[in-house]
């Protein structure tokens, strides 16, 4: 029994130990604050240096992916409620795991990872993407009181760049502007709290991505240069010497200088889609995933720290499916199905696989008929309400299910050939085996890049974790 | 971590007492131990790093005698009436680690045993206390009420209220002020801080001409004056105060509501700052948006509902407290305690709250208070608008300094780079000069909560006027001590608004619903008003207003639509086209059968501006007015439009008694995009002539209907910033997302931000159209260019070595691209980001 103690969590209570004697400069300068009774946080030893999240925005249906159910086709006036998976099962490198018919490729790689198919999410009682994606991204379930950093900054903001010209956190294939519910994207796209030094670069086109680390369009060569050139002059002439000292100008300076190294860099190169070899782009041009899964590989040779690659999530397209799931589903597979692979095994040809851990992941499954989880108040999201289907945009998974989903994770230290949790067989496809929360699938990819899951930072002189409360906990059986 | 060393006398007192209480056993003592010489150094080496002085762990502290009988967040920590079951000796010798206290340390011994027996017995005596013994000397304790420090004596004929009180503490830290920073330097700062512009040429020449003594004050007072530029540079402090935009998280589903037209109108008027208070704590519907907050669709945590966010909005915007801590549950840093955060959420809510700590339910209600009593209190039984009224009351009570202090504070932090107290939301921080600090809060609610008198107080002052004191580093290690401003970075809106002055390329729109200005008082005089106001000719089917129907009508019966048209045939396509709308009832306008922006549906009798300009063309045109009858009975409209063609003549569209009118119309008439001047039921409806409303048509309604209408014809002003919706460029220079109160912006520039000025898009597209527009000027000499663009942008000319390197890249003859290059470089320099 607890009487006096705040919270019956030791770790809590050291830490506010540690809190009530942290300086003001600590504070100020957003060290790593000592956590636990030690002084320091423990970080544990890194797996992995770089970190490639693949991103199934829109609620990507486990029984159509990586945990297939049983299968029945669309036949006209079939019982929804028969309906579990919409593809059949196929086998992979792997003998103990079978995955959903328009994955092969990605099949035949299934031996260099590990697959979770206990992946839980909390029901917010309205299932809403933003929301459970700006949870995933952050960790923690909004609204909060402050701005979160996205997992991306974290590793920004801990680990800082692995290459010191590349910029930490880069964000591939998302568009932020112009598309439904941009602004709750922008809440989780974000360094937060900690500042856009710890911010996303965001390319959302990967094709176009060169032109964020080139001079502006139309400038000829030299111009750039020049223009540069003139700008240091007019800071050395600057008739206001002593101001020269000041902290602000300094680091204005050195962001400038920062940047320009970035743009004058040999690593710019790596943005570039179009220096790729064609028959190596061509593997991985099935869209702009693709060729996104491409410019990540490109970026973490070249010593990008994390990199998000996304099908992008725009409400009621691509994983988005409120009707029509078996069509998009499909669609969706030959898009992803080959450079996922190619990105796996390029990784592994070239040595980076061991060190760069590939997560797929998304922010829900979907289910033919449940909607949330079982005894979920969320409203029931699906176009079509009726029991039977009448029509083929009638058969998919078109309801959003949060009781179990699927992740993939590949290198980095992870388990090769290796399968973890389980969902029910039959409805509600509920994770019954090793359930794994959105927390502790954080605390496992912040411990495989050597990230304490209990690092904890001040804001407004409350502690902020990279786990909620420090209390994420890895999963250990994941690893090798 | 250091450890308490223990005086040897008091290690002998604690073991012969130990022998004593080991002796007696658990009765208690025949003589109670002696608090200061035996309990009170037990006490000091286990117990009060953690709860004493600012140290509150799990609320409980025992710094003080009353602190101690207070107990901790779980109840008394000592039972008064049965000693023996006081909680505090079930922790002290529990074997459970996560239980007993002191919490487990290997690097610090145990209290031993006979430590522990002694305490014991000294519980179970009654816990007798030295009078008024404190371990620690209080924490600092911020003032609530009002006070005028005296001001020292004049030093140098100094007599500016601030500068007496500085030279004191200046004096008092052996320091000194940099020097006054030169006329120019200061147009600038004044202009960038007052206005969020740079200092325009003729102004600026003059002011650097004047001898007059008086010459910085009189500049002060000029720009104060300028209320529109003054609101539009404000506006974006306040919306990030008071977390106001105009897109965002919560408005596509109707969870969040804007305040910028009433915002607007505060600034503009300079409304009192108790009177803005007022109306936002106790809000109205068009205030209510930060009462409000923000709805999230689906279940949140209790930290996050309704009245909580109402606790945490209203305490950290106005009182500059973070009751953050205190809303899951008794604050660590502060002396906030849960029941403050739930007692402010429950003026607010409707219903009872039940206290949720940490999630979890605690089965207690809260009772509606406020937190500082010395002034008043909420009375827990009256209704909610009682309730809120009384917290308006008690917010804006003339003793309340703590509200004019929090608002000075972040003045003077915008200012001068820091705050009197930092961070600007820890307003129980001690600043670094009380006297001025109090000074200032005084002499705000002195001057009749006047906010710019603040302004100029503060910006008048020699404090504000020296320049710029440099830092070595990004903290004040070793504590802060004032030293002169300190540069501040261009906001974001500022750095958009500056590169279009520059270039004369600022865009004519705007996202934030509000009227700019106010009509133009020449333009008032030579205009006049056709429009009449007119409505349907009769209206059988909805003349009877018997309670049934108009019920009926109310419960959402489908409303039908009466219908307004008239058709004019125009020479040219009008260049613009604006005016205004007034309707009784719910209206809304197509032309050409294409349904127009705004207004969807208005409020009940409220004008609404148009500007119209693309939905004209040569030749016919029909304008159509559907009016919901479900609204009113007999409801009349207005309508006057200017449209102006490219040979300067205008024309005007007014309602009149020439329009034609039709009713019945079903609403799904204009949904879904189906609706066309020619669809039969609407060209063969009974179109009858409309007719005029009398009663409406009054000279006073006239002449308010005349002003809107100049308002909305009159020349749009070019855009600034912070009336427009956040985009990429702002976002990356640090325009926040308002979902949260954020009261400070990013004050370094990152590598993120450089390479996106260095080669983004967006930049480089407003450098090129202002580098056009530049060379676009009649004969500008590349030497003429580079002195107008150093002392435009840096308010003063270049320097003979930064004209040459300026001339080399420009060329004697200069290229656009040229000017565009130039104009970068400008704008990238420390000395145009930063406000020095």
């Amino acid at each position: 029994m607890h009487t006096l103690s705040l919270d019956p969590q030791n770790t809590r209570r050291d830490f506010l130990k540690k809190l009530s004697a942290a300086s003001l400069s600590a504070l100020m300068t957003g060290e790593p604050r000592a956590f636990g009774s030690n002084d320091k946080v423990v970080h544990p030893k890194a797996s992995a240096d770089s970190c490639i999240l693949l991103w199934m925005g829109g609620g990507m249906a486990a029984p159509d992916n990586f945990d297939p159910k049983r299968y029945l086709p669309y036949e006209k006036g079939r019982p929804m409620k028969d309906i579990l998976s919409t593809f059949p099962a196929i086998d992979t490198a792997v003998d103990s795991i079978k995955i959903a018919q328009g994955l092969e490729n990605i099949a035949s790689i299934m031996d260099r990872g590990t697959l979770v198919r206990s992946h839980v999410q909390p029901d917010l009682g309205s299932i809403l993407h933003s929301r459970h994606q700006y949870h995933w991204h952050t960790g923690y379930v909004p609204p909060q009181t402050v701005a979160c950093p996205h997992i991306g900054a974290w590793m920004a903001k801990v680990l800082g760049p692995r290459n010191p010209v590349m910029p930490a956190f880069i964000n591939v294939g998302q568009r932020i502007e112009g598309i439904g519910e941009s602004e709750e994207i922008k809440a989780f796209t974000t360094a937060g709290f900690f500042g856009t030094e710890y911010g996303p670069m965001n390319l959302p086109f990967p094709e176009e991505a060169a032109e964020s680390v080139r001079p502006p369009a139309g400038m000829e060569p030299g111009r750039f240069e020049n223009r540069y050139k003139l700008y240091r002059k007019l800071v050395d002439q600057s008739p206001n010497r002593d101001f020269l000292s000041d902290y602000q100008r300094e680091s204005m300076l050195r962001s400038f200088e920062n940047a320009q190294r970035l743009l004058g860099s040999k690593e710019k190169d790596a943005f570039d889609l179009s220096l790729e070899p064609k028959e190596s782009l061509e593997k991985y041009d099935t869209g702009r995933f693709g060729r996104g899964c491409l410019l990540a590989r490109r970026l973490v040779e070249n010593g990008a720290r994390f990199v998000e690659v996304t099908t992008e999530y725009v409400p009621f397209l691509h994983w988005d499916t409120h009707g029509s799931g078996h069509e998009t589903v499909d669609r969706m597979h030959k898009e992803i199905d080959q450079p996922i692979a190619t990105l796996i095994r390029d990784l592994e040809q070239r040595g980076l696989l061991e060190r760069t851990l590939v997560v797929i992941a998304t922010e829900f499954s979907r289910d033919a008929m449940v909607e949330g989880t079982v005894g979920s108040s969320a409203g029931d999201q699906a176009a079509h309400k009726g029991d039977t289907m009448e029509d083929p945009k009638h058969y998919g998974l078109h309801r959003h299910f949060t009781g179990g989903s699927s992740i993939a994770l590949f290198g980095g230290g992870i388990k090769k050939g290796s399968l973890y949790g389980k969902t029910a067989d039959e409805r509600p496809c509920l994770a019954i085996e090793n359930p794994v929360s959105v927390t502790d699938v954080h605390a496992t990819i912040f411990h495989a890049m050597g990230i304490s899951p209990k690092t904890v930072f001040d804001i407004e002189n409350r502690p902020f974790y990279a786990t909620v409360d420090g209390k994420g906990e890895p999963v250990r059986a994941l690893f090798a | 971590m250091k450890r308490t060393h223990l005086p040897l006398f008091v290690f002998l007192c604690v073991a012969n007492a130990a022998l004593h209480a080991v002796a007696q056993e658990a009765r208690p003592p025949a003589k109670a131990p002696d608090f200061v010489h035996e309990i009170a150094p037990i006490l000091k080496e286990h117990c009060t790093e953690c709860h004493s002085g600012d140290k509150k762990k799990g609320g409980f502290s025992l710094n003080t005698h009353p602190e101690w009988l207070a107990g901790s967040e779980n109840g008394p920590v000592f039972d008064v009436n049965a000693p023996t079951k006081s909680k505090v000796l079930e922790v002290i010798f529990s074997s459970d680690r996560d239980v007993v206290m002191p919490p487990p340390d290997e690097k610090r011994p145990r209290p031993s045993r006979a430590q522990l027996e002694l305490l014991k017995a000294w519980v179970l005596s009654g816990s007798a206390w030295e009078a008024d013994y404190a371990f620690k000397r209080p924490a600092y304790e911020a003032p609530l009420k009002h006070r005028l420090p005296e001001l020292p004596p004049i030093v140098d004929g100094r007599t500016h209220p601030l500068d007496r009180l500085l030279e004191d503490y200046l004096t008092k830290h052996k320091t000194s002020l940099p020097p006054l920073i030169d006329d120019a330097g200061f147009a600038r700062r004044l202009y960038l801080d007052l206005l969020g512009i740079l200092p325009e040429p003729v102004v600026f020449e003059e002011f650097l001409k004047s001898n007059a003594p008086d010459k910085r004050s009189k500049l002060v007072d000029s720009l104060l004056q300028r209320k529109t530029e003054y609101t539009e540079h404000w506006l974006s402090f306040w919306n990030d105060l008071l977390r106001n935009d105009y897109g965002g998280t919560g408005f596509i589903t109707g969870g969040r509501k804007q305040i910028s037209a009433w915002l607007y109108e505060a600034l503009y008027t300079n409304k009192p700052y108790d009177r803005m208070v007022r109306e936002l704590v106790n809000p109205s519907p068009e205030t209510e948006g930060l009462a409000l907050g923000i709805t999230w669709r689906g279940t949140v945590s209790a930290s996050q509902t309704r009245e909580i966010q109402f606790a945490q909005s209203i305490s950290q915007s106005f009182l500059g407290l973070n009751l953050k801590c205190a809303s899951c549950h008794d604050s660590f840093i502060d002396k906030w305690k849960l029941t403050d955060a739930y007692g402010l959420a429950a003026v607010y809510a409707d219903k009872p709250v039940e206290i949720a700590r940490c999630e979890k339910l605690t089965g207690k209600t809260a009772v509606p208070a406020w937190p500082f009593p010395e002034l008043g209190q909420i009375d827990p039984a009256a209704p909610r608008e009682a309730r809120l009224k009384q917290l308006a009351d008690l917010m804006t009570h003339p003793e309340n300094g703590w509200l004019a202090r929090t608002i000075v504070n972040r003045f003077w932090a915008r200012l001068l780079g820091r705050g009197l107290v930092h961070p600007v939301d820890s307003m129980g921080t001690q600043p670094w000069s009380e006297e001025i600090l109090d000074y200032l809060g005084f002499h705000l609610a002195d001057s009749r909560y006047d906010l710019k008198a603040t302004l100029r107080l503060i910006t008048t002052s020699r404090a504000y006027q020296t320049e710029t004191a440099a830092r070595i580093k990004n903290d004040d290690t070793g504590g802060f001590a004032f030293k002169g401003p300190r540069a501040k970075r261009l906001t974001a809106e500022q750095f958009l608004d500056l590169i279009w002055q520059l270039t004369d390329s600022a865009p004519l729109t705007q996202d934030a619903p509000v009227r700019r200005g106010e009509p133009s008082a020449a333009l008032l005089s030579e205009t006049m008003l056709n429009a009449l106001p007119v409505q349907v000719a009769s209206a059988p089917e909805t003349q009877h207003t018997s309670k049934s129907d108009s019920k009926k009508a109310a419960s959402g019966a489908k409303p039908s639509l009466n219908a307004l048209r008239k058709t004019v045939e125009l020479t040219a396509k009008p260049l613009r086209v604006a005016g205004i709308l007034r309707s009784s009832a719910a209206i809304r306008i197509l032309v050409n059968g294409t349904l127009q922006q705004a207004p969807r549906a208005t409020a009940h009798g409220q004008v609404t501006e148009l500007q119209l300009t693309d939905a004209f063309s040569k030749g016919d045109n029909t304008i159509v007015l559907l009016q919901n009858t479900a609204d009113a009975v007999h409801s009349h409209m207005w309508l006057e439009l200017q449209l102006s063609f490219a040979d300067g003549s205008t024309q005007r569209l007014s309602s009149d008694t020439s329009w034609e009118s039709a009713q019945g119309f079903p609403e799904e008439f204009v949904k879904s995009g189906k609706f066309s001047l020619k669809t039969p039921e609407f060209a063969n409806a009974a179109w009858t002539t409309v007719t005029m409303n009398a009663e409406a048509n009054t000279e006073a309604q006239r002449q308010t209907l005349l002003s809107d209408f100049v308002w909305a014809i009159q020349p749009r002003l070019p855009a600034r910033a912070s009336l427009l919706k956040s985009d990429l460029l702002m976002r990356t220079l640090g325009r926040p997302n308002r979902d949260q109160i954020v009261t400070s912006r990013p004050n370094d520039l990152s590598t993120l931000e450089a390479l996106d000025l260095s080669a983004g898009k967006r930049l480089s597209e407003l450098i090129s159209t202002g580098a056009k527009k530049i060379s676009a000027r009649p004969h500008l000499s590349s030497e003429s260019l580079v002195d107008w663009i150093f002392v435009r942008a840096l308010a003063r000319p270049p320097q003979k070595t930064e004209r040459e390197a300026a001339l080399e890249l420009l060329g004697p003859t200069p290229k656009v691209q040229n000017i565009e290059d130039l104009l970068w470089t400008i704008c990238m320099l420390p000395e145009f980001q930063l406000v020095r």
